[in-house]
């Protein structure tokens, strides 16, 4: 038990004094610290004083602000309304395969295009404020979500309907108790993938034609050759994506706490 | 006169998959409150006969069936009236307990698909985990609990709506053979308070024997009845004991002879 917490607690030591190492060597190279001594030229790769002199100028401005609840809008009305609509329809045509099978090589054609390359008409059809991100990112959540759900159906143990059925369950019974749960089982798997996806598809989205965000504002610094603006947008976006996918992650061992636990 | 709960006369059981003759010229009759197994070697088309009776094959839809099963006197074959299903348990080899809800949740299924409220289906099921010794694990999920122990929750899970005949299928099948002989106590017990009529399938003739009343001992396919033994071992047994009481091994000498050609004949088949 100790020598585990002696583990742990090396382990942690470690995450920090590897970070002050890099940022230290970071600054040594890019000229921080003696002005004759400059490995880089910070024009490239900046300088983690740099950098956080600009975080807190962009931070007071009232920028940052404004381009973070952009971006996290994006994805996140996406994702939400992606993953309703996704098990929805995934619902529906589980109750017509036809239907299922005749739509299923434009969703599977979908679903294998990058869904980037959808960003250049996205903005031509719905601007270039919020609402075009938001349907990038709602595909996203949508086509993963749909894909589960309908395969979820299709693949609920057979044995577990037969045996609840022997016990007296009649059909909407066995939808409740054994073909919407094993769905859900599938769809919460995939929640972290899919905020994640989400994620991409606003910041893509917002490189191909915005007004604010965290991507079109890294885009814009990128331009002005901006790169202590460029890594703040980075480290943000690294944060604020670290952040969704570990909650994310929470929510679905939640949500799955039924399940053996699998390490990922 | 004992009152006949099931009968199976002359059934014949062919799959529409690969032809295969899996019963045929079946018979037998079960009494109530009468526990029978139901032995044959491994593939002999023993399962089948509880599918057929539970309607999981379905006849001119998965296979061709003639000849007659009757519960209570009334026709199962024919029918589409279900209703039937609802004296009937059914025990599986596999575990079939959901694996989303809880030890708990499962047990009090049946009770809420019959629609009964939940604070009262809690304190049935309260009392059943109680009787097959799975209190303290209430709240545990199935992958958190021993083969043994979901085992047991099954056997809550099918005694909790209190059917009046129940089927069970190789029910200790993947378990190891101590556990199996707790499980076979526990059974015993259980019926003991009940008097449900009991129709058991097993491959494991020593199962047989220390459970039931009666043996049916079934052929190679295509299934049919080879012989019938009382087994005359006066009750409370204990499944442990049994294993070296000379009573039980001379009736398993006995029965053994007869399901051995049939296990032969089954192997040679592949």
């Amino acid at each position: 038990m100790k020598s585990l917490r002696r583990k742990v607690y090396s382990v942690t030591f470690w995450r920090i004094t590897s970070i002050i190492i890099i940022v230290f060597i970071w600054e040594l190279i890019a000229g921080g610290l003696f002005s004759n001594f400059i490995l880089i030229d910070p024009v490239f790769i900046s300088r983690p004083t740099l950098i956080a002199r600009d975080f807190y100028d962009y931070a007071l401005s009232g920028l940052l602000i404004i381009d973070l609840s952009a971006t996290l809008s994006e994805a996140m009305i996406g994702f939400a309304s992606g993953l309703m609509v996704g098990v929805g329809l995934g619902l529906f045509m589980s109750h017509f395969r036809t239907l299922a099978r005749v739509v299923e090589p434009y969703l599977t054609a979908l679903t294998t295009l990058p869904r980037i390359a959808l960003a250049p008409i996205m903005v031509i059809w719905f601007g270039l404020g919020l609402p075009s991100k938001i349907v990038l990112s709602f595909l996203s959540a949508f086509l993963i979500t749909f894909f589960n759900t309908y395969v979820g159906v299709l693949s609920v143990d057979q044995e577990l309907i037969n045996a609840i059925k022997a016990l007296g369950a009649s059909s909407r019974q066995i939808y409740f108790h054994v073909i919407l749960p094993s769905v859900y089982s599938w769809v919460f798997a995939s929640l972290r993938v899919c905020v994640g996806y989400c994620l991409i598809a606003a910041v893509a989205g917002e490189f191909v034609g915005a007004t604010a965000g965290l991507g079109y504002r890294m885009l814009l610094a990128s331009g002005l050759l901006r790169t202590d603006r460029v890594f703040s947008c980075f480290f943000l976006l690294m944060i604020v994506g670290y952040l969704l996918v570990e909650s994310f992650k929470r929510i679905e061992n939640r949500l799955l706490r039924w399940r053996p636990q699998v390490i990922t | 006169m004992k009152r006949e709960r099931l009968v199976v006369e002359d059934l014949f059981v062919k799959y529409y998959k690969g032809e295969i003759l899996a019963v045929r010229d079946l018979s037998f009759r079960v009494w109530d409150k009468e526990i029978v197994a139901i032995v044959g070697p491994s593939g002999c088309g023993k399962s089948t006969l509880l599918n057929c009776i539970t309607k999981m094959i379905l006849p001119g839809i998965h296979a061709e069936v003639k000849g007659e099963i009757l519960i209570d006197g009334e026709s199962v074959l024919e029918t589409t009236d279900t209703t039937y299903l609802k004296k009937l348990g059914y025990m599986f080899q596999r575990d079939t307990l959901l694996p989303w809800k809880s030890v708990k949740d499962n047990i009090m299924l049946p009770l809420i698909l019959r629609g009964m409220s939940k604070e009262d289906a809690e304190t049935i099921a309260q009392e059943f985990l109680e009787m097959v010794g799975l209190k303290g694990f209430e709240d545990k999920y199935p992958h958190e609990i021993s083969g043994g122990m979901r085992q047991r929750a099954q056997l809550a899970r099918t005694l909790i709506y209190q059917p009046e005949i129940i089927l069970m299928d190789e029910p200790f099948g993947a378990l190891d053979a101590h556990t199996r002989l707790a499980m076979q106590n526990l059974v015993m017990q259980l019926w003991d308070r009940w008097r449900n009529t009991l129709v058991l399938v097993t491959h494991d003739l020593q199962e047989a024997i220390t459970i039931a009343d009666r043996v049916v001992v079934l052929t190679a396919r295509p299934a049919t009845v080879k012989s019938e033994y009382h087994v005359n071992i006066p009750r409370p047994r204990d499944a442990i004991r049994l294993r070296n009481d000379p009573l039980f091994h001379a009736i398993h000498d006995k029965i053994w002879g007869d399901l051995a050609d049939e296990v032969r004949k089954q192997l040679n088949m592949g």
